[in-house]
This record gives C-alpha cells, sequence and structure tokens, in this order.
C-alpha cells in the first residue's frame, strides 16, 4: 500500500520548533512529567516506608536524615508526600478521564440527535451546574460517605457534564456541514459518522478542558480528603497530610509545608500544560 | 428528443415543507401553524446521460430540492423514483444501500471535506465501506479517480487545510465519482470559486460527463455557465418549478415570463449592450406566506386578475417544453 505515515514534511519541520516555541508547554510539560514519574516510582525515590510510626522523633525539624522532617507519629514527610503523589494524581487523572469518555459519548449523541433525550440532558445539567462543583462532590459525598472509591463516584458524576456540554456545542456547529453531508450522502453508518468524521473535528476543546480539569480534580480530592471525607489516615494523600499537620502548624511548619507546596507545584503544572495546549491545538490544523 | 432514453429519476410533486417554530403565545392565539415551503409540488424527470440544469434566484430552493431528492431531507409528500424505486420515505440501511447511486458535489470546497482526513483517506473510505472494489486494488483506484480529476498521487497524504479552492473542488469530484454513481447533483459546484478556477471545473465536469456517460442535476445561478454545459434547464421560483425545456430553446424564447425576465438579466460582458428593461421589480416574496394564484404575480409584467386567483399548472405547450403560466409567451 502506497500510505504515508504522518504528516506531509511540511507540518513535521514546523511541529517541533512550535512546540518548543511554547515555554509555558514546556515547563507544565516538565512539572507534569516529574510528578509523574514521583507517582509511579515512589518506592525508589522515598527514602522511608511512608506509613511507618516512630514515636521517637514526633515533629522533627527538616534534618540530612529527614529532609522535609517528621510528623507527629515520626513518619518521614518528604517519604508521605512522594507516595502522595500516586493516590492525587490518579485522582485527577481518573476523575478526569471516565467524565471525559462519559460526557463525551453522551454530547455526542446528544447534538448530533437532539429531540426529546437531548432537552432531557441539557435541563439536568443546567440544573446540576447552577450549584458550584465542590459544592456538589461535598454534597455527593456526604450522601455516600466517605472513603475514596466514594470520591470518585463523587468526581464521575459531576464531571460528565462539562464534557457533554463541550462536545454537544461542537457537534451542533458541525452536525449539519457539507462534510458531514457528504458522510451521509455516501452511505456511512451513524457510527461511521460520528466517531470517523465528527468526533476527531469536536474533541480538541475537551482535550483542552481536560488538562485544566485534572487539577480541578487534584484540588477537589486533596480538599475532600483535608475534610476527611475523601482518602482516609493514614494513606499518604497530599490533603490529608495537610490536615493531619494542621494542629502543629505553630512549632511543626513542615508537615504542611511541603505538601501544600506539591500540590501547588503540580496544579501550576497541569495548568500550564493546558494553557500551552490550547495554543498549540487552536494554531495546529484547521 | 430526449423521451427515448431511459428514464432515470422520476419526481412526482415533490413538497419539502419546513414547520417554523411556534412560540407559546401564537399556539394559545390557536394561530395556524406555518410552513416554510422551501420546495412545493415539483415534478420532473431525469433522463440517462443528460445535464439538467436548475436555476432560480437564491433561496427559490434549489439547494433543498437538490437536498431531498438526495434524502438528506425527509420529503413532506411526493415520490421520487430512482430507476422505478420509491425512495423517497426509504430508511436505515435500504437508504445506505441505495445512496452509492446517487451522489453530490458540494457547493463550498472549504467545508465539504474532512479537515482531519488526508485526499487519500477521504477517497480511499469510499471504496472500503462500499467494497467497489477488493481492499488490496483501493491504492490503485484512489490513484485513477485522483488522475480523472485532474489531481496527482503524491498530493495523496496531505491534508485538505493544505489545497486551493479548485483543488479542493477536484478531490470534491473525485469523491463523488469514486462509487460509480449513476446519478451527481452538483449544487453550484464553482459558485464559491475564483472566476479563473471556474472555467477549469466546468470543463473537467463536462469532460467527465461525456466520458462516463454520467447524469447531472447542475445547480446554479451562473446563467452562462447553464447554458455552456446543460442539456435541459428547469427554472425554479418560490419553490415551484416554472419552465422545464431544452436549454437552447428556453434561452432564446423563454415562455414564463419569470425566465424571460431571467434571461434577460444576466449581465452581459459587454457594458454598452446591457439592457435594463427587463430589470426585475422587487425581491421574491417570503416562501412562508406565498401569494395567491400565480405566486410571481405581484412581479409579473404581464399580470392579470386571472394570475392573482388560479394556481396555473405545469402544462406542455410545445414538444418538450412545460410551463406554468396562463400566459405563456409562446
Amino acid at each position: 500500500m502506497k500510505r504515508y505515515n504522518g504528516a506531509s514534511p511540511l507540518q513535521k519541520r514546523s511541529r517541533i520548533p512550535g512546540f518548543l516555541a511554547k515555554p509555558s508547554l514546556v515547563v507544565g510539560t516538565v512539572i507534569v512529567v516529574l510528578v509523574v514519574i514521583m507517582a509511579i516510582f515512589p518506592q525508589f525515590i522515598a527514602p522511608y516506608d511512608p506509613i511507618e510510626t516512630n514515636t521517637l522523633i514526633q515533629n522533627a525539624a527538616p534534618s540530612a536524615e529527614h529532609i522535609f522532617g517528621t510528623d507527629f507519629y515520626g513518619r518521614d514527610v518528604f517519604s508521605r508526600v512522594v507516595w502522595g503523589a500516586r493516590i492525587d494524581l490518579l485522582i485527577g487523572v481518573l476523575g478526569t478521564v471516565v467524565p471525559f469518555f462519559i460526557g463525551g459519548i453522551i454530547g455526542l449523541l446528544a447534538g448530533y440527535y437532539g429531540g426529546v433525550l437531548d432537552s432531557i440532558l441539557m435541563r439536568v445539567t443546567d440544573v446540576m451546574m447552577a450549584f458550584p462543583f465542590t459544592i456538589l462532590v461535598i454534597t455527593i459525598m456526604a450522601i455516600l460517605g466517605k472513603g475514596t472509591m466514594n470520591l470518585f463516584i463523587a468526581l464521575w458524576l459531576v464531571g460528565w457534564m462539562s464534557y457533554a456540554k463541550l462536545v454537544r456545542s461542537e457537534v451542533l456547529v458541525l452536525k449539519d456541514s457539507e462534510f458531514i453531508q457528504a458522510a451521509r450522502v455516501a452511505g456511512f453508518s451513524d457510527a461511521r459518522i460520528l466517531f470517523r468524521h465528527l468526533l476527531p473535528n469536536v474533541i480538541s476543546s475537551a482535550v483542552v478542558f481536560a488538562a485544566s480539569d485534572v487539577v480541578m480534580c487534584m484540588l477537589t480530592g486533596a480538599s475532600m480528603s483535608f475534610l476527611g471525607l475523601g482518602v482516609q489516615p493514614p494513606t499518604p494523600e497530599w490533603g490529608s497530610i495537610l490536615n493531619e499537620g494542621r494542629n502543629f502548624i505553630t512549632f511543626a511548619w513542615w508537615t504542611t509545608f511541603f505538601p501544600g507546596l506539591f500540590l501547588a507545584i503540580s496544579g501550576v503544572g497541569f495548568s500550564l500544560l493546558g494553557d500551552g495546549l490550547t495554543d498549540f491545538l487552536r494554531t495546529k490544523g484547521r | 428528443m430526449s423521451d427515448e432514453r431511459e428514464l432515470l429519476l422520476e419526481v412526482e410533486h415533490l413538497c419539502k415543507w419546513f414547520p417554523q417554530k411556534r412560540g407559546i403565545i401564537d399556539a394559545a392565539q390557536k394561530k395556524e401553524k406555518k410552513y416554510l415551503k422551501a420546495v412545493n409540488d415539483v415534478s420532473f424527470k431525469i433522463y440517462k446521460g443528460e445535464n439538467l440544469g436548475l436555476v432560480g434566484e437564491s433561496g427559490c430552493g434549489k439547494s433543498t430540492l437538490a437536498r431531498t431528492i438526495l434524502r438528506l431531507y425527509e420529503p413532506t409528500s411526493g415520490t421520487i423514483k430512482l430507476r422505478g424505486t420509491d425512495i423517497s420515505h426509504m430508511k436505515g440501511e435500504a437508504l445506505r444501500k441505495i445512496r452509492p447511486q446517487m451522489q453530490m458535489i458540494f457547493q463550498d470546497p472549504y467545508s465539504s471535506l474532512n479537515p482531519r482526513m488526508s485526499v487519500y483517506d477521504t477517497v480511499a473510505e469510499m471504496l472500503k465501506v462500499h467494497k467497489v472494489v477488493p481492499d488490496n486494488e483501493i491504492p490503485a483506484q484512489v490513484e485513477k479517480l485522483l488522475t480523472m480529476s485532474g489531481l496527482t498521487m503524491d498530493i495523496a497524504q496531505r491534508f485538505p487545510g493544505e489545497f486551493s479552492g479548485g483543488q479542493r473542488q477536484r478531490i470534491g469530484i473525485a469523491r463523488a465519482l469514486s462509487l460509480n454513481p449513476a446519478f451527481i447533483v452538483a449544487d453550484e459546484p464553482v459558485s464559491a470559486l475564483d472566476v479563473s478556477i471556474q472555467a477549469q471545473i466546468i470543463n473537467l465536469l463536462a469532460q467527465l460527463q461525456d466520458e462516463l456517460d454520467l447524469t447531472v442535476l447542475f445547480i446554479s445561478h451562473d446563467l452562462r455557465v447553464v447554458r455552456h454545459i446543460t442539456h435541459r434547464v428547469m427554472v425554479m421560483y418560490l419553490g415551484s418549478n416554472v419552465e422545464v425545456g431544452p436549454t437552447e430553446e428556453i434561452f432564446d424564447r423563454p415562455a414564463h415570463p419569470y425566465t424571460q425576465v431571467l434571461t434577460k438579466a444576466a449581465p452581459k460582458l459587454d457594458p454598452l449592450d446591457r439592457n435594463r428593461e427587463y430589470a426585475i421589480e422587487g425581491e421574491p416574496p417570503s416562501p412562508i406566506n406565498t401569494p395567491s394564484g400565480c405566486k410571481f404575480h405581484p412581479r409579473c409584467p404581464h399580470c392579470t386578475d386571472k394570475c392573482r386567483t388560479e394556481v396555473p399548472e405545469l402544462l406542455e405547450i410545445a414538444p418538450g417544453r412545460l410551463c406554468a403560466c396562463h400566459y405563456p409567451l409562446i
């Protein structure tokens, strides 16, 4: 087959410098990659067991042995922060990816077929979106009870709506365009039209939103855990570590400062990545 | 003359009315539901191998008629028969199976190609889905189609965004031809192109029609182009066809006053030879509130009382010539 893989030479040449020319995208990517490495290989980075207590060194200040100090139970804060990246990243990613798929498909179908289903769906999302994201998550958590799994369920129940709305509005713009009419005249099945012709043209704004939504989910997950609703101690999670260190902040600032710092830096990293991705997707193609 | 040829498409009393949104207040007052009568009682036939031109002002329902025939819209009433098969209310799988026989070349080459699919994929997908050729012959077939449309295979991996309007329209033509359709609708295929490119595309279409014995419904508001490439012409006014006949005869001796106005109003190249006498007056009436009687009567120079009350029927006034007018001009 004479198929040529990849883009034309012209695109290839311009794409890589284009990527490097956006500092926000580069910085964001570096931060995200570091967080991901931390989340995947904490056992090689963390010097101590994150849940092993030691009453001899309660609330020890940062030193050569414990670079971020220790907490009330004598646990190494650095190790806890490193292990915490795993669960926080998981909340961010799973809290985004699952709604991305569910919401994307619902938006695609609602936008393309319209009708009663579409009307019902849009009214439901209008009502739900009238409440702030965090409030809704807290409410659902309060109903479901605390725990990591319930935190995910709450994030999924609230998260899909933004994706459904985004994808639906893009579908409405494109569904009567001539290339979709051409696909219908060609006798393609609805599944082919939806997933091969419509989807690739409507998904980019949802992808961009997903990049910033990761931050939102991470922060919400950390907030829930801080409030004692999400991840339960002694599992290391940035929000719950913050909560544990809260009582000792006047004389052991390190137990709250470092997890907070890591949360902030990774939040900034994902935001930069999202922004950079927006510019990148906007300039490319079309 | 064309009557001995095989009948390919027969349209009878075709209507496509779009219901207008009715507010709650209108509904409470029990106002009648209004319709936009985009296509209203259109009947015509297309014979195999012919090029039928469809002309009329913007908004007269040309594109809606074409899209209804291609079953992008469900007709409100009337029948569409393709080779004797009634396709007017066909659905699902049966409709998908019949679709390859009718293809379309779109007006806007900038929005009619999927921006995320390469030229190769655009054409190859058609061949693959409908199994026009065995899978291993697809690349050769794509090359053949691109060559036929005046393109080369080395552009096949590029994306639509990298082409000019004329090239995109050639890709659109290659795509339309890929399924070996019996019937092609060309919906103003050149109106979005530069004048210099228009001639190339028109000539390509004319040449392909000869070579492949295609049947074409050619929609245009450019009368010079229609005169150049069509065999017969159908004139539409406010959703109905007012005149049908052989191209040369219609242009030389129009029977319907609207056709006369339309042909005489066509711009000429010689600035001294402009004829302002036949300049059409007023705007076409709204297709929601159509005039009584003959729809053209508010703008017609020959209007009488009969025209205001009685709807003229489309009748054969001379061999091969149909006209919907109480007082045809021939």
